[in-house]
């Protein structure tokens, strides 16, 4: 669904993504974890288009994502990025109402109201929907982008059609909101839509992830089912740390125990 | 009156902000009427109708009362509203697409750059192209130099700014400075220069005052104001979504570079065209939609008309207090605004650097 051939983005000397090939399919929760600088938030922007590729091109549905409109693209896509400030006192409803933007051209009504009203709903946070948003929690403001996004994608399109793309959508959560984003990204792939998420904690990644792309300073690493990727050698290969992997003891996925240098 | 206040906030924040833009409209006719009536010669609420019938009927006017209204004060009223109304919206704009409450087009040094402007057409451009304009389009070469300087000012603080998240204080504020500062020594240097009789048309706005504001200034500048008040309310949801930050406003399908771009442009007619005939006014484009803001939320859909509405209204009575205070003399209404706008702006200040350090 959505297609990288030979992708690379560089600025200026700095190679962040080395050229990629990656096929990201409807209906799989891919997790992407890697070392800090390893270009996991610019493969979420190549993906999401929010850069033009020093090299290769990236497809959407068979087309080339630079022939969509801003608007087409926002209907088929949301991204919640990692660092998001918002400016002003907006009421959390309200910032999940701009998630509606590209479905109302003029005004909102009464669907959009509704599908605002649905993704609070979904991620728990409709007990803080009168809520000025700076004042938030950073979890909670979390959690808001996070229905925004899923706002931004109730439509009439089929799920199949439909990418999220998440980054570091848990980096601020504690252990139940962890679960609970991830339970929902991964009821959003079962719809059928494109669910990617960039994760540090590889066991979250291991415990939810269709498919785990590890990369490392900009090229990718391995790509594969979470039990594959995740050995002892790859994760010292790419992290230069110690740990030990073995097989959950109660879920059907591998678990990962990272170890102090000896 | 708890009643009053409980119904209030029981009221949705849509609610909120349709009944305060109702009551801002019906409060700028008021302090309108109440700066036409008020100043040294009295002009009595009947003499007003009156002379407005007069006026829309055709027929002559006599007695001082109606000369001193339909010659002196109606267009004075009307350029104090515009001027305010300019500043309101223009201020309420920037704040949002600089993403910072505290952006202002007389901190960020665009009105300075549209004071420069207008320096530059009276001392340098000056007398041949106003004599080889015709006589009606003469008028709007001063509103148009000043825009033009505004537009430059402006442009310049943007490439300041920084492209990801909110725009830092600092960036914002240092940016500012330089701006000003650039802007003032243009502007010393031409009035080194200037002739006396350049020289007094560049003082008489070093302060900011209503008391150039004729019938042919209003009408230069009305078109300029009103296409910025007009104007900007189209890209009220833009800006809106532009409050994420430029890139969660360009994945919502936002054309964020358009926005940009059209903002910046009316935000300069706004200021450039206020300022090219009253001089630069500080604080109200801060202020007031700070205030507004407070009131009914950030919304720019009904912040930025809200802004041009209580912009219109603080202007006009800053120019009446100015007017009656020292009656007979007058204290220009930039010194109004400065004293009330200055402590204003320090306290916000302070409770931004309490919030983002």
């Amino acid at each position: 669904m959505i297609e990288l051939c030979g992708v690379g983005v560089s600025v200026g000397k700095a190679q962040l993504l080395a050229p990629t090939d990656l096929l990201l399919r409807a209906g799989e929760l891919v997790c992407v974890a890697g070392p800090n600088g390893a270009g996991k938030s610019t493969l979420v922007r190549a993906l999401a288009g929010a850069l033009t590729p020093s090299s290769g091109q990236v497809s959407f549905l068979g087309r080339p994502l630079a022939s969509f409109s801003a608007s087409e693209r926002a209907r088929r896509r949301a991204v919640v990025s990692q660092r998001s400030e918002i400016a002003f006192g907006f009421s959390c409803r309200e910032v999940v109402l701009l998630g509606r933007h590209p479905h109302s051209e003029l005004a909102e009504g009464r669907r959009d109201l509704e599908a605002v009203e649905r993704a609070l709903a979904r991620v728990e946070v409709s007990h803080l929907a009168e809520r000025d948003v700076t004042t938030l929690s950073s979890g909670e403001r979390q959690r808001v982008e996070i229905a925004r996004a899923l706002a931004q994608l109730d439509s009439d399109l089929p799920p199949a059609e439909t990418a999220l793309l998440l980054d570091e959508p848990t980096s601020n959560l504690d252990l139940a909101h962890q679960h609970s984003v991830l339970g929902l990204a991964r009821a959003a792939s079962r719809e059928g839509r494109l669910v990617l998420a960039v994760l540090h904690d590889l066991n979250l990644a291991a415990q939810y992830a269709d498919r785990l792309v590890l990369l490392d300073a900009g090229h990718l690493a391995a790509d594969g089912s979470p039990r594959a990727v995740l050995t002892s050698e790859l994760i010292w290969s790419v992290f230069r740390t110690r740990a030990l992997v073995m097989p959950h003891p109660e879920l059907d996925c591998p678990l990962v125990v990272s170890a102090a240098p000896r | 009156m708890t009643a009053l206040v409980h119904v209030w906030t029981e009221l949705s924040r849509t609610a909120r902000a349709n009944a305060l833009l109702a009551m801002l409209a019906l409060g700028l006719v008021v302090t309108l009427v109440l700066a036409l009536a008020s100043g040294v010669v009295p002009v009595p609420l009947r003499a007003l109708w009156s002379t407005l019938a007069a006026l829309v009927s055709g027929s002559g006017l006599e007695g001082v009362p109606e000369r001193v209204f339909v010659g002196i004060r109606l267009p004075r009223a009307l350029m104090a509203a515009l001027t305010g109304a300019g500043l309101g919206a223009a201020g309420a704009a920037m704040q949002g697409l600089f993403r910072n409450p505290l952006a202002d087009p007389g901190l960020m040094g665009v009105t300075a750059g549209a004071s420069l402007g207008a320096a530059l057409m009276i001392v340098v451009v000056g007398g041949q192209v106003v004599a080889a304009t015709p006589g009606t389009l003469q008028l709007f070469l001063l509103p148009l130099a000043a825009f033009l300087g505004a537009l430059l000012a402006t442009f310049l603080i943007w490439s300041f700014a920084q492209r990801t998240g909110a725009v830092r204080l600092t960036t914002l504020l240092l940016s500012g400075i330089g701006v000003n500062a650039m802007a003032f020594a243009g502007v010393g240097f031409l009035t080194f220069t200037a002739s006396d009789a350049q020289l007094r048309e560049l003082t008489s706005w070093n302060l900011g005052s209503m008391n150039g504001a004729t019938w042919g200034a209003v009408s230069a500048t009305a078109p300029f104001v009103l296409a910025c008040v007009i104007g900007l309310p189209r890209a009220a949801r833009a800006l809106n979504a532009l409050s994420l930050g430029e890139e969660d406003a360009a994945y919502l399908g936002i054309d964020v570079e358009r926005t940009k771009r059209v903002v910046l442009v009316l935000v300069a007619l706004g200021t450039g065209a206020s300022v090219a005939f009253t001089g630069a006014i500080g604080f109200i484009g801060l202020v007031v939609p700070h205030l507004v803001r407070l009131v009914i939320g950030p919304d720019h859909r009904s912040l930025l008309p809200g802004a041009a509405l209580l912009g219109a209204i603080v202007l006009t009575l800053a120019d009446t207090a100015g007017r009656v205070l020292l009656a007979p003399s007058e204290l220009p209404v930039g010194i109004v605004t400065a004293v009330l706008g200055a402590p204003f702006f320090l306290w916000l200040l302070r409770a931004a650097r309490r919030t983002s350090g």
